[in-house]
C-alpha cells in the first residue's frame, strides 16, 4: 500500500499537478496583494468559478467539441499531404534540397495573416478555419518525416539488406519505426500549429469554437472567463499531446 | 582633493545645463486613438500639427490601436493615458468590473456616421430589401454593434443575420467577394468605391432611432492618471477641442492633411462634416447615459446596472469649451 503510495505521490503526472497548483496558488497571492491587477490576470480562483457560467451561457463544451474536430479534421488532412510528401523529399534528394529551404521560410511565415484571402476562397465557413490549420500544420511533418527518414542508422538498412528483405517491407519493418521519434516531433509541433492557426482565426473572425468564446469574453471584460477559455483550448492541446504521445508510444514501443 | 573640487565643478555645471530644460520641459501625454480614419478622431493629429499641445506645454505622443478592448487594456494597465473614440459600451462595461476609467468628454453622438452599403449590382436597396441576409457589424460592443442592434429592432428586421466581419477592410473583401450581402463603413473612409460606383449605400446609422443622440464614442483616461495630473488633463483636452475645430474650420489644410495621411481623395475628406456633423461631436453632453447603461446591460456587456454614484464617477468633465452644457 504505502509502495503504491509512494508511486503515486512521485509519479511525474503527480510531480505536475503539484507544481500547478503552487503556481496558482502563488498567482492567486499576487493578485490578492495587487501586485498583478485582476483585470488584467484573473484569480484562479475566478477562473474556476467562471466555468459553470461559461457551459451554460456560451455552450463551451460544444465550443470546445468545434475546435477540437476542426483540429482533428486538419491535422489528419496535414498528416496525409505531409507524410507522403515528406516520403518524396527523402527519396528524391533533389527535390528534398530543393525545397527544405522553402519549407523552412514557409514554416515561419505568419501565415494566419493571409485570413482574408481564405475567406475569399472558401467563405466564412468551417473549411476556411481547417484549410488554414492544416496548411501550417503539415509543413514540420513534411520536414520531420524527411529529417527522420534521413537520419535512419545505415547499419539497420545494411543488416535488412543482408536478409534479402524486400524495400516495401525494409521501409515498413526498419525505416519507419526507426524514424517515428522524429515523425512524432514534427507531427507534435505540426498540431500545436494547425490549433493555434484555428483559434486565431476563430477570434479574429468571431466564428467558430473556443476563439470566438475567447473573443466575446474578452471584448466584454469578462477576464476569469476570458482565461477559462483559454484553459479549454490548452485542454485541446494537452488532448492532442497526449494521444499522439499514446499512438507514437504503441509504434514504438520502449 | 583636486579630485573632488572637479567633481563639485562638473555637478554644479549640470545643474546650471539641466535647469533651463526642466524648467521648460513639456509634460508628457501618451494618447492610444482606438481606431483609424473616423473623421473626428483626427483632432489629436491636427492638434499636433498646428502645434496647439507644444502651446499647452504638452509633448503629447500618438499611437493606434484597433478597438475597444485591446485600447482600454493599455489605460487600465498605464501604459498609455489617455484615449480617443473609444467605444462607449467598452468603457461602461470595464468601469463596472472596477477598471480605473473615467470618461473626459464625448466624442460623437448618434451613429448617423455609420454606413451599410452593398455590391452595385445588388438587388438590396433599403435595410428593408436585406430578407433572411446578412447585415454586418464589426465586434461585439462597437458602434456598428450598437447600430445594427437598434435597427434590427426599430425596424422590425426579424429574420436578418447579424454577422460579425471585423474592420472597414475586413468587411470590404467580404462584400465585395459575395461573402455576405452587406458592407459597413465609416464615410469618408470608403467613399472611393462610391465614387467608381461599385457600391450603393443602403441606409445609415440615423435609422437607428434608438441611438439619436446616444454617445458612442468617448475621449477616456485612466482615472488615477486624471486624479494625479488634472492640470495637464485639463490642458490636453483644451489643445484637442482646438485640433477638432480646426479639423472642421481649417478648410483645406486640414483636409489635406487628413487625406493625405489616410490615402484618400482630398475630395472624398472634404465630404467629411456631411457624415460626421459638427453639432455630434462636442464634448458635452454624455448623450443618453441611461440609455447606453440599458443597451450595456441587454448586451451581457454589464451584469448589473450602474448606480448613481458610479455615473457621477464614470464622467469627468476636466475641461469644457465656454457655453458648454455639463
Amino acid at each position: 500500500m504505502e509502495t503504491m503510495l509512494r508511486k503515486v505521490f512521485l509519479s511525474p503526472m503527480m510531480a505536475g499537478f503539484v507544481g500547478l497548483v503552487i503556481l496558482a496558488a502563488i498567482l492567486e497571492f499576487c493578485v490578492n496583494q495587487k501586485w498583478i491587477p485582476a483585470l488584467i490576470v484573473a484569480r484562479p480562483t475566478e477562473t474556476i468559478e467562471s466555468f459553470p457560467p461559461l457551459f451554460r451561457e456560451m455552450d463551451l463544451l460544444g465550443a470546445f467539441f468545434t475546435t477540437l474536430g476542426m483540429t482533428a479534421v486538419a491535422t489528419a488532412i496535414a498528416l496525409i499531404i505531409g507524410i507522403p510528401f515528406g516520403y518524396l523529399l527523402y527519396r528524391n534528394h533533389v527535390l528534398g534540397v530543393a525545397y527544405e529551404g522553402w519549407l523552412a521560410a514557409a514554416f515561419s511565415a505568419p501565415l494566419v495573416l493571409l485570413y482574408p484571402l481564405f475567406l475569399v476562397l472558401f467563405g466564412r465557413t468551417h473549411l476556411t478555419l481547417i484549410v488554414m490549420g492544416a496548411i501550417p500544420g503539415c509543413i514540420p511533418i513534411i520536414i520531420q518525416t524527411r529529417q527522420g527518414l534521413l537520419g535512419v542508422s545505415q547499419t539497420l538498412i545494411n543488416v535488412g539488406r543482408t536478409f534479402n528483405t524486400p524495400e516495401r517491407v525494409l521501409f515498413w519493418k526498419i525505416m519507419l519505426p526507426a524514424a517515428v521519434p522524429a515523425v512524432f516531433t514534427g507531427i507534435k509541433v505540426g498540431v500545436m500549429y494547425t490549433l493555434v492557426n484555428i483559434v486565431a482565426i476563430e477570434y479574429l473572425v468571431d466564428f467558430g469554437g473556443l476563439g470566438r468564446v475567447v473573443s466575446e469574453m474578452y471584448f466584454r471584460f469578462e477576464i476569469p472567463s476570458t482565461y477559462a477559455s483559454i484553459l479549454a483550448v490548452i485542454a485541446v492541446s494537452v488532448f492532442f499531446f497526449w494521444g499522439f504521445g499514446r499512438i507514437e508510444r504503441w509504434l514504438r514501443p520502449a | 582633493m583636486t579630485r573632488w573640487k572637479a567633481f563639485g565643478f562638473a555637478l554644479a555645471t549640470s545643474a546650471i545645463v539641466a535647469l533651463p530644460i526642466a524648467a521648460e520641459a513639456n509634460d508628457r501625454v501618451r494618447l492610444i486613438v482606438s481606431t483609424k480614419m473616423p473623421f473626428e478622431m483626427y483632432a489629436p493629429n491636427q492638434a499636433l500639427a498646428e502645434g496647439y499641445f507644444k502651446e499647452e506645454k504638452l509633448d503629447v505622443s500618438i499611437i493606434y490601436s484597433d478597438g475597444g478592448a485591446a485600447t482600454l487594456q493599455t489605460i487600465i494597465t498605464g501604459s498609455q493615458d489617455a484615449t480617443n473614440g473609444v467605444g462607449v459600451l467598452s468603457v461602461i462595461s470595464a468601469f463596472s468590473k472596477g477598471a480605473p476609467l473615467v470618461i473626459l468628454g464625448s466624442t460623437k453622438r448618434g451613429i448617423g456616421d455609420t454606413v451599410w452599403y452593398v455590391k452595385a449590382d445588388s438587388a438590396i436597396k433599403t435595410f428593408k430589401d436585406i430578407g433572411d441576409k446578412e447585415l454586418v457589424f464589426s465586434r461585439n460592443g462597437t458602434t456598428s454593434h450598437l447600430g445594427v442592434l437598434d435597427i434590427k429592432k426599430t425596424l422590425a428586421l426579424d429574420s436578418v443575420k447579424l454577422v460579425s466581419v471585423g474592420g472597414m477592410a475586413a468587411s470590404r473583401t467580404q462584400v465585395m467577394t459575395g461573402q455576405v450581402a452587406t458592407g459597413w463603413m465609416t464615410p469618408p473612409a470608403g467613399l472611393d468605391l462610391l465614387r467608381r460606383n461599385e457600391i450603393r449605400i443602403i441606409g445609415t446609422g440615423d435609422e437607428a432611432s434608438g441611438l439619436r443622440g446616444a454617445t458612442i464614442r468617448v475621449y477616456a483616461a485612466n482615472s488615477e492618471w486624471v486624479k494625479k495630473n488634472r492640470d495637464v488633463a485639463t490642458r490636453f483636452m483644451r489643445a484637442m477641442w482646438r485640433g477638432l475645430e480646426f479639423q472642421y474650420k481649417g478648410g483645406d489644410r486640414a483636409f489635406e492633411r487628413y487625406a493625405k495621411e489616410w490615402g484618400m481623395d482630398i475630395n472624398d475628406a472634404r465630404r467629411g462634416p456631411e457624415f460626421v456633423k459638427y453639432d455630434e461631436v462636442s464634448f458635452s453632453p454624455i448623450g443618453e447615459l441611461d440609455r447606453l447603461v440599458q443597451i450595456a446591460l441587454e448586451t451581457q456587456q454589464i451584469r448589473e446596472p450602474l448606480t448613481s454614484e458610479q455615473k457621477r464617477q464614470l464622467v469627468d468633465f476636466v475641461w469644457l469649451p465656454p457655453g458648454a452644457q455639463r
